[in-house]
């Protein structure tokens, strides 16, 4: 029975592969992604990468990038409408993943997972992280795991903390006590009052965390410190973390900060451009920040500020113990494949493709350009030749998310050391694996939750009135915070969180 | 030329009209010098609305222009434009000069079809399949002709081709004119102002076009310069995920008020050349008599 199941499942796998290099145009393929690296130009039409994929794969890619943002979303919307959507492309918005299905416009690709096994057992194999995009028993996204995250922490200026003799914190009040000097007692030496102890600010990118209802993810450790961290509580009984009191003590605890000014008196308005600027200034004793964006702002740190050292802090203990820097997902990009590529017989030739680029040569020349030329693979690390411009190298590897998928040596090639001026160094790599120990919290359950209709306005309410409570513009006592949750109900909330409740546990993710 | 004193009253008012000029003056000009300043913020130094000119620092825009993709995208922006111009300046007036001839059968019904198109917008997708179905996806043409006619231009220029002497036109026709030849040889050299004017409305419309190109254009060597520095400036923000970025060589608020200079300066720098038609343009298209 067993070897007949198996015989019967490979026969439809070839007669899959079969039809599709027969039909018409199969092996055209059009792949439609976000640029990988913004700032360089798009591979141009001669890229030897498509000769490379002729040749080895006998598929002719087309390649276009979409524009950033929601002017991507709006033109995948746009080819949707007008049945012309690329066969392969990237959806960041899940909301226009749930579009597109309901619009019939995408494939399943659960016949394609066979075609590709070693990328399926790599990338395609929880199948709680399948189930984000799965809908009525039917596969319709390639859900990538997640290749970067949890990279975030708060950095601190170790040279300031021996200059003014105070010893790492470890705890909130530890960490309160260290940012007021930091703030108060001068520790750049230059006689003025420009330094603050904490720079952080309102950000809700999700690159790889989730930042959960509120302030966003530059605050999240506050709330991991009371044991709050992220929009929903996955233990019994299940709830909103902001009913928590915990909740309410993590924003008082927030408000201390700015009440004292050791948090820039600019952060409820800075953007993280801005933040990244004024760290690189010297600014901020201690600052959120990711370890890309340390090692993309260390050189210009170390220019302006010579011999200074930064560490990183491990999350900060609350009231009672508890600690985390925050949640985050373990999905990562989301890959799609239009459902007229589907018929026209391309999954065959999609799959094919992405089988390359999982791993040996298609996941180097996506991934890290052309060997011997764009990088060198050193002790099976991919070490990038910086001699040959950002933008080149950058323009070669606009395809690179088909490839990438965090691994160790990848993440050695990507993230490695980097020397300061006066030859001390940090490795980047080993920061970001760091970085990893933050206690973060998995909430890739969060994904699974549909939006309620109104959840523009149940964010803006949470996070306008958080920010009122921590500038001190409406004062946090019971009455003033019941009636916040109190308003909670105006929005239909309640019905909210009742759905998250039985879609989390329709999912597996709630016990 | 005897010149009458002016009374007191004439002069405080004056004094008033003056002061408001120059109250003027500094509202719109010191956002504009503050963005001129921090876009040559060096590294260490906070924006600030005055920066001596020994801490200057061109970086910024040494990195945006430092792009290899800045240059093919500032040809992408010159030719959307200049072509941009010629097409929507030809069209309106093609449609414009007709309009405007009392004789014209059918002219309230024209007028009120093309008033509809004003009030009442077929939206983004209809568009899109329009452009599709015309075949004009990925090409300069759906960029140019899309919109290519600004109603509210049309009726200005209408407006002004109305106003011109009728006995000019009868003139040229016991001349022995034709319709296009009045239109060439006596209408169009009368209506430089109008042009100019119109034509710096489509010039500046057809430079920050960021939109349209996005939407109807996948080739990104077809990009315009808005686009393209949009990308950079999202690069910045991406260092999460991304190696290598501009912000690595300059403070990420001198790289967008860079950019702020470097999409508006061209505009600024055609406007004084035609300012002295502007308003007579903008004035004489506008009023019906």
């Amino acid at each position: 029975m067993h070897t007949g199941r198996k015989l019967l499942s490979t026969l439809a796998v070839a007669a899959l592969a079969a039809s599709g290099g027969l039909a018409q145009g199969g092996n055209d393929i059009s792949i439609a992604l976000y640029a990988a690296n913004p700032e360089a130009p798009a591979p141009p039409a001669n890229w030897e990468t498509y000769q490379i994929i002729r040749d080895r794969l006998g598929i002719n890619v087309r390649f276009t990038m979409l524009p950033t943002g929601a002017d991507g979303d709006n033109r995948i919307g746009a080819l949707a409408a007008a049945n012309d959507l690329p066969d392969l492309f990237e959806v960041r918005n899940p909301n226009l993943f749930d579009r597109l299905v309901q619009q019939g416009q995408l494939g399943s690709v659960g016949d394609l997972l066979p075609l590709m096994p070693k990328r399926k057992i790599f990338r395609y194999n929880d199948t709680k992280r399948n189930n984000l995009v799965t809908v009525n028993g039917v596969m319709y996204g390639l859900q990538e795991p997640v290749s970067l995250s949890r990279q975030y922490a708060i950095w601190l200026r170790k040279d300031w903390l021996d200059k003014l003799g105070l010893k790492e914190p470890s705890t909130l009040e530890e960490f309160f006590a260290v940012a007021k000097a930091f703030t108060e007692r001068d520790p750049d030496g230059n006689g003025r009052n420009d330094t603050f102890g904490f720079g952080g600010v309102i950000d809700y990118d999700t690159a790889g965390i989730l930042p959960g209802l509120g302030l966003g993810n530059h605050f999240q450790w506050v709330y991991g410190a009371y044991g709050v961290a992220g929009t929903w509580n996955y233990a019994t009984p299940f709830a909103a973390n902001v009913r928590d009191p915990n909740f309410r003590a993590a924003t008082e605890f927030i408000r201390r900060m700015v009440e004292a000014k050791v948090i820039d008196s600019d952060w409820a308005t800075l953007r993280r451009a801005d933040l990244r600027t004024r760290w690189q200034q010297g600014r901020y004793g201690m600052f959120f920040e990711s370890v890309g964006g340390l090692q993309a702002g260390l050189r210009n740190f170390d220019a302006n500020n010579p011999k200074a050292e930064l560490v990183m802090l491990k999350p900060l203990r609350g009231p009672r113990g508890r600690a985390s820097m925050g949640t985050f997902s373990s999905a990562g990009w989301l890959f799609v494949v239009s459902k007229r590529a589907i018929e026209a017989g391309k999954g065959p030739a999609i799959a094919r493709l992405l089988e390359w680029a999982n791993a040996g040569s298609g996941y180097y020349q996506l991934g890290f350009g052309r060997a011997g030329h764009h990088f060198n693979l050193v002790d099976k690390v991919p070490v990038v030749n910086t001699a040959i411009n950002a933008q080149e190298r950058g323009s070669y590897t606009q395809m690179r998310w088909l490839a990438l998928d965090g691994n160790t040596f990848e993440l050695q090639g990507r993230y490695p050391r980097f020397t300061l001026s006066d030859g001390r160094f940090y490795v980047v790599h080993e920061l970001m694996q760091q970085a990893w120990k933050g206690g973060w919290i998995d909430r890739t359950g969060d994904l699974a939750v549909k939006a309620a209709p109104n959840q523009a306005d149940i964010d803006r309410y949470i996070a306008e009135n958080l920010v009122l409570f921590v500038l001190g513009q409406r004062p946090i006592n019971d009455n003033t915070w019941g009636q916040f949750i109190d308003g909670l109900r105006n929005l239909r909330f309640d019905q909210y969180e009742a759905a998250a409740e039985r879609t989390l546990r329709a999912a597996g993710y709630l016990r | 030329m005897v010149r009458k004193a002016m009374s007191r009253s004439d002069r405080i008012f004056e004094w008033g009209v003056d002061a408001f000029l120059v109250l003027v003056l500094i509202v719109t000009f010191v956002p504009m010098w503050y963005v001129a300043m921090v876009s040559l913020l060096p590294f260490g130094q906070q924006a600030s609305l005055f920066l001596a000119p020994w801490n200057w620092s061109f970086e910024a825009y040494g990195q945006l222009i430092g792009q290899p993709a800045i240059w093919r995208a500032v040809l992408n922006s010159v030719v959307l434009t200049v072509g941009g111009v010629l097409v929507s300046l030809t069209l309106t007036v093609m449609a414009a000069y007709p309009l405007s001839r009392r004789e014209l059968p059918g002219r309230g019904f024209f007028v009120g079809l093309i008033l509809f198109t004003f009030l009442f917008n077929a939206g983004l997708i209809p568009t899109f399949l329009v452009i599709k179905d015309l075949g004009l996806l990925n090409s300069y043409w759906a960029v140019l002709l899309n919109g290519a006619i600004s109603v509210y231009n049309l009726l200005v220029m209408k407006t002004f081709f109305q106003n011109l002497p009728e006995s000019l036109e009868e003139a040229a026709r016991i001349d022995g004119a034709n319709d296009w030849q009045i239109l060439w040889h006596v209408i169009l050299p009368l209506s430089k102002p109008i042009l100019l004017t119109i034509g710096l409305f489509y010039g500046v419309a057809a430079w920050n076009n960021f939109f349209e190109p996005i939407l109807f254009l996948s080739d990104r060597s077809l990009m315009p310069l808005p686009v393209v520095l949009r990308d950079i400036l999202t690069g910045i923000n991406a260092a999460e995920y991304v190696e290598g970025t501009a912000a690595q060589a300059a403070p990420a608020e001198a790289l967008k008020m860079a950019s702020v200079v470097l999409i508006t300066l061209p505009m600024l720098l055609v406007y004084p050349w035609i300012q002295r038609y502007f308003t007579k343009g903008v004035l004489i298209g506008s009023v019906k008599e």
